[in-house]
């Protein structure tokens, strides 16, 4: 596939262009799920093809096909797009510079989960099922497994040849309980499908789906019956999993350059953030520090390289609560006069590559979770997400968690709350951290479906945390009657 | 790709079913979206592709595969390895039966004139002339699409379904980096005749200039009058998280046990109905079945819920033809279509003391399933309406409102309804006037 990809940028080269890339890509996934102990899907997809841009007398053009039969095709419909494209243009499309790379990168893993049997897998699930149903009384249960391997090669007329094979595993496990007219949900690791990691079926085993069951299982069920979350203003801890939401939304959006340059302006939004905030905007509270880290071990948002051919980097978005770096891509960074942030990335072969998140980690404190929660007089532990919106520029955010867990005298009372729900202003909100758990406590969280663009695609990103406190924050909902 | 060819594939692959049942799913498009932002194009692309689905079933056990590499050697690959993922699932407890009847359905609904307007070229020409026409100081963002699609089913008890269509879809929002406001406009087509542009342009850069220089407003209890945009947005995902068999199985929808209650305002009776000529029509579901024909809310009460196979088994009913390809999904309607009142958008506005007009929301989402309680926010257009007419535009607000009161709190419907894309094509809603619509929040520091 190597020799056919650069035969196709030779071809390109003599059609008078600015530039081109070409990208391949073959993506294998599974999908394994139960519910009530049934198997109730077992799924392969795999899809191949190739997608090609160009820049054109500084205009886009972009083709992909699934027909590796039709490749010249393809790349002469890109430059019909590309000259389409120069009928509405403001200036010429530019691209940062970047150094020319001929390389190969692979996730590392241990255990290849496509050759892990079928029969593994369903049974995993089905144990983890049995667990849950035999600990508590449960109105369902379900269970899934995703994985997913992607291969892919990148070439450019700037001499870039770059090959990466990169795999993917997760899982978890669901169960609901019902209520006076009302349902109650407790997953574990985390909601919407678990957890998500560049690994091998080892991810899968080490999160011990079958030993955590009986746990999440007995959670939903004291859920159900569990009073109402207060409303009001308390001090809230966010664990992990609930904070990687909160990173992703209000810190890994609102930082990407694109939505800054109103790119996104008629589907996702913008940004409440512009290239004047860069240095001087206190985003968040002194303790308050995040990177944009693409080569993290293991994160669901890392890779050798983007896929314009910069490789994978670990760029500072918040020092010491001050705003100081953007997502970026090369057609972005360019109008910043500096280099890509390596943050270009594609959904597939079929289609172009937007400004995504890779892994937006907030790095660890100091504290002990024991620590963290000593000094709230009344407060509450919130635990995995189970709703989020936030608006277009990405200020006002609401958020609703699994369970709250009752802080009294800074300590965890063993009371829960159901039905959680907090809500504020981005950077109100940072503003308010006073405290992050150490490096004990810091853990990854991969989410597989991060939407953007037109049309639609879907980024697998990682964010990692410890469990964070925020002062006086607004839980629950006013009702004007 | 026409019916003939799309029926050659099938039957190639059901020729290797041997004493397995056999379903396969041909589905295909080739799409051409043009974006521009800052009233320049700034993303243009063109996608083709071509996947085949081979399910198979024996012995109350299922498993399936997707691919688009139609290369005999790699499809016998993929069946091979079904036979060997088959033997080791476990079976479940019932039979899903594959659809065996009627024999075909056919639709081929392909406006020639949309394909030869929209090719990249002319995409292009109708962006800079929405962009030409904008008032002074105003850019557009948005984007201009063509698809055109098909699909084609076949399996081992005989049926053929094929179903091709071209779609144009458009959305814009007009903004000035001067003037705080915007304004926006959307729409889907299947007939060049029913795709105005121009006029889509037209209205969302009045909505921008009307709603230049926005108020802030405290959140509270409103009367509101959501335009058709608005309220697709809550009742699609009131058809999701509610309207499904699944969801009512699964405990999670509102209508759980209430079925054939009286649950909204009698003013409302709300209908899937994708045959209807404001809808588009999509005569079968993602696993063959013809598409029925709903009462959802008959004059306030629940009656009938959207199935596929598997959810329609598990009730003892037939499918309705509303599933998706996935069973985890269930069967969700798509094309909604609510009866109109008596009013019109004009005096809704005028019998309103005080209350707001929202054009759309934006990132709804569901804080509880079982309480149809959704929120998010407004956007591109919020008015204030002070003693019986519009005073100025608000700055956004989010909503956290359960739907079960809203819809019981409906005032009056317009008598004009209007077509509003939707989640897989138009819905057909009126306006609505809703009291004591709940704001929650401010969307600025």
């Amino acid at each position: 596939m190597q020799e056919k990809i650069a035969g196709l940028i030779e071809y390109l080269e003599g059609k008078d262009i600015d530039y081109a890339d070409v990208r391949y890509g073959k993506i294998e996934e599974q999908a394994v799920s139960t519910e009530e102990g049934e198997l109730q899907e077992f799924d392969n997809n795999t899809s191949e093809g190739v997608g090609i841009r160009v820049i054109k007398n500084g205009a886009p053009g972009f083709a992909a096909t699934g027909d590796l039969d039709r490749l010249h095709q393809t790349a002469l419909k890109a430059l019909d797009v590309a000259d389409a494209s120069s009928r509405v243009k403001g200036k010429n499309m530019e691209l940062a510079e970047k150094e020319s790379i001929k390389d190969y990168y692979e996730t590392s893993y241990e255990k290849d989960p496509f050759t892990v049997s079928t029969g593994e897998k369903i049974e995993l699930l089905r144990e983890a099922e049995a667990k849950m149903q035999d600990e508590a009384d449960l109105f369902k249960t379900s269970a899934s497994l995703r994985f997913r391997r992607e291969n892919r090669i990148f070439a450019d007329t700037e001499g870039s040849l770059i090959e990466q094979e990169l795999m993917e595993s997760g899982g978890g496990i669901e169960a609901s309980a019902v209520g006076e007219d009302d349902l109650q949900v407790r997953t574990y690791p985390c909601s919407f499908g678990g957890n998500h990691a560049k690994a091998g079926y080892e991810f899968v085993e080490d999160m011990d789906l079958i030993g955590n069951a009986g746990e999440t299982a007995r959670e939903a069920e004291k859920l159900a019956g569990a009073e109402e979350c207060p409303h009001g203003e308390f001090d809230i801890v966010l664990d992990s999993s609930q904070l990687a939401l909160q990173i992703h939304e209000s810190i890994g959006h609102p930082v990407e350059l694109d939505r800054v340059f109103g790119s996104e302006e008629a589907y996702a939004g913008t940004s409440f953030l512009s290239v004047e905030d860069l240095n001087e905007l206190q985003y968040g509270s002194e303790c308050v520090d995040v990177v944009a880290d693409a080569t993290v071990e293991g994160g669901l948002g890392t890779f050798g390289y983007d896929d314009e051919g910069v490789p994978a980097q670990r760029i500072p978005i918040i020092e010491s609560g001050e705003f100081v770096g953007f997502l970026t891509s090369r057609e972005t960074a360019v109008r910043l006069g500096i280099s890509s942030g390596g943050a270009s990335r594609a959904d597939g072969w079929e289609n172009i590559p937007l400004i995504r998140m890779t892994n937006i980690n907030l790095l660890p404190g100091e504290y002990s979770f024991e620590e963290l929660i000593s000094d709230i007089d009344y407060g509450l532990y919130l635990e995995n997400n189970r709703s989020w919106s936030i608006d277009d520029r990405r200020l006002n955010f609401q958020f609703g968690c699994e369970i709250a867990y009752e802080i009294e005298n800074g300590r965890l009372t063993g009371k829960i709350f159901k039905n959680p729900l907090y809500t504020g202003i981005t950077p109100q909100f940072w503003r308010s951290c006073t405290g992050i758990c150490d490096n004990e406590h810091w853990q990854m969280y991969g989410l597989p479906n991060c939407g953007k663009g037109q049309p639609g695609q879907r980024a697998r990103v990682g964010h990692g945390s410890a469990p964070a406190r925020f002062n006086n924050i607004e839980v629950g909902v006013e009702r004007d009657e | 790709m026409n019916k003939r060819e799309a029926y050659m594939i099938l039957d190639r692959i059901l020729g290797w079913s041997g004493k397995y049942d056999m379903q396969v799913t041909v589905d295909g498009n080739e799409k051409g979206l043009t974006r521009f932002a800052g009233s320049e194009i700034h993303q243009n692309i063109y996608q083709e592709d071509l996947e085949v689905k081979i399910e198979l079933r024996r012995d109350k056990k299922r498993v399936s595969t997707t691919t688009n590499q139609l290369a005999e050697e790699n499809l016998r690959g993929e069946i091979r390895n079904l036979h060997r993922e088959l033997e080791e699932t476990p079976a479940r407890k019932k039979e899903l039966p594959l659809i065996d009847s009627p024999d075909e359905i056919s639709s081929e609904e392909n406006d020639s004139e949309l394909a030869e307007k929209l090719d990249e070229a002319g995409r292009a020409g109708i962006v800079a002339e929405g962009i030409e026409n904008l008032p002074d100081g105003y850019t557009a963002a948005g984007s201009l699409a063509l698809e055109k699609g098909y699909l084609a089913i076949a399996n081992t008890r005989g049926i053929r379904r094929f179903m091709s269509r071209d779609k144009a879809s458009f959305n814009t929002v007009i903004s000035s980096e001067q003037v705080e406001g915007s304004g926006y406009a959307e729409l889907e087509a299947e007939k060049l005749s029913d795709f105005d542009v121009e006029e889509a342009f037209a209205a969302a850069a009045d909505k921008a200039v009307d709603s230049s220089d926005p108020e802030s407003i405290s959140p509270g209890s409103y009367t509101v009058i959501l335009e058709p945009l608005a309220a697709a947005e809550l009742l699609g995902y009131l058809s999701f998280i509610g309207f499904s068999g699944r969801s009512v199985q699964q405990g999670r929808s509102f209508l759980s046990g209430r079925i054939g209650d009286k649950v909204w305002d009698e003013k409302i009776s709300l209908y899937d109905d994708c045959q209807h000529e404001q809808t588009f029509s999509l005569p079968f579901d993602m696993e063959g079945a013809e598409r029925q024909s709903l009462t959802i809310i008959e004059d306030g009460v629940s009656r009938e819920l959207a199935y596929d196979l598997e959810s329609a088994m598990e009730a003892g009913e037939e499918t309705t033809g509303h599933a998706l390809g996935s069973s985890r999904a269930g069967g969700i309607p798509l094309h909604l279509v609510m009866s109109g009142g008596e009013s019109s958008p004009e005096e809704m506005i005028s019998s309103t003391e005080k209350g707001l007009l929202i054009t759309r929301f934006h990132y709804t989402n569901v804080v509880n399933p079982r309480q149809a309680v959704l929120t998010g926010l407004t956007r591109d257009g919020t008015f204030l309406i002070e003693e019986g007419e519009i005073t100025n535009s608000v700055r956004d607000l989010r909503y956290t409102q359960n739907m079960m009161e809203a819809f019981n709190n409906v005032i009056s419907l317009s008598s004009k309804r209007f077509q509003v894309p939707g989640l897989a094509g138009n819905n057909y809603l009126p306006y609505l006037k809703i009291s004591d619509f709940q704001f929650t929040g401010l969307t600025e520091e």
